[in-house]
């Protein structure tokens, strides 16, 4: 059976490695990283689309809210479910990233809620 | 008072919404954000459907003070002149409910009140005749009450300071 695509967007290499590392070794889900939004659009034009998108905000360029509101523009991207995980912890960003998301994470997160909320969207 | 149609207001109602929201993430993410509360919203008020979000692609580039920003909807004028106005409010007070049930009392109160200054005196009179309540001073007491408390907590000492220095 082919393995769930997690794709994490984030402009932290490392966390991208510490969150591999430890959803792969925690399920049954394969992640792939990209570090920008501009990244995560080239994957999904080559169309490797993922079951589910662990989402940064706070990115040069190409901000998360942008790279959600173009996914959701797109039929064949917009059923993607997207978890926000985020340092942005602010009432107005976790309230408008939780009406437009499947979920939103503060960063910094655990491990096991993290998982727990992929298993549930995924 | 200004005279105008329900598309008119619902026109305005949606570019202020699309500001405050657009400050807050991005212009893209407010034109999602709206696109997902009117559709969230048709459901009770079925003419909703007769009022369209521009594509993304047209406001992905613009800032949110930009002001060009006109029309961020387009309303079909015919359907939308045709509902009664107290009906018209209670969709807007509708998506003022939503977009407070998930930001929160203290970010919807400020979201709520930045909206009233873009919209304008007018508009906002208008919006009000039409049944439409964004419950501001409840929202800002239940917030900040304690100032209020606290400063006429102030007032008793002062006038009790002014009644020893009076008898003195």
């Amino acid at each position: 059976m082919k393995k769930k695509i997690v794709m994490v967007v984030d402009d932290n290499a490392d966390l991208i490695h510490m969150i591999k590392k430890m959803l792969e070794k925690m399920t049954n889900y394969s992640v792939i990283g990209v570090n920008s939004g501009k990244e995560c659009f080239k994957v999904l034009n080559n169309g490797e689309v993922p079951d589910l998108m662990l989402l940064d905000i706070m990115m040069p360029e190409m901000t998360g809210w942008d790279v959600l509101a173009k996914l959701r523009n797109k039929p064949t991207w917009e059923k993607i479910p997207v978890l926000f995980l985020t340092a942005k912890d602010d009432d107005a960003s976790i309230g408008l990233g939780t009406l437009t998301s499947e979920g939103y994470i503060t960063k910094p997160f655990d491990i096991s809620y993290l998982k727990q909320m992929v298993d549930k969207y995924i | 008072m200004i005279e105008e149609n329900n598309s008119d207001i619902m026109k305005k109602v949606m570019n202020s919404f699309f500001k405050v929201i657009g400050k807050r993430t991005t212009p893209a993410h407010a034109w999602l954000t709206l696109k997902i509360l009117i559709g969230k919203l048709t459901y009770n008020y079925n003419f909703l459907n007769s009022i369209y979000v521009t594509e993304i692609d047209s406001i992905k580039e613009m800032e949110y003070y930009d002001t060009s920003i006109k029309n961020i909807v387009n309303i079909e004028t015919d359907v939308i002149n045709n509902v009664n106005r107290k009906m018209i409010g209670k969709a807007i007070q509708s998506l003022s409910d939503e977009l407070i049930k998930y930001l929160g009392k203290k970010a919807g109160y400020h979201l709520l009140c930045e909206f009233r200054y873009d919209i304008g005196n007018e508009y906002f009179s208008i919006i009000k005749s039409m049944g439409v309540d964004f419950n501001l001073d409840k929202l800002q007491n239940d917030l900040y009450g304690w100032v209020t408390e606290e400063n006429s907590l102030h007032e008793k000492d002062r006038k009790q300071k002014q009644i020893i220095e009076e008898l003195i």
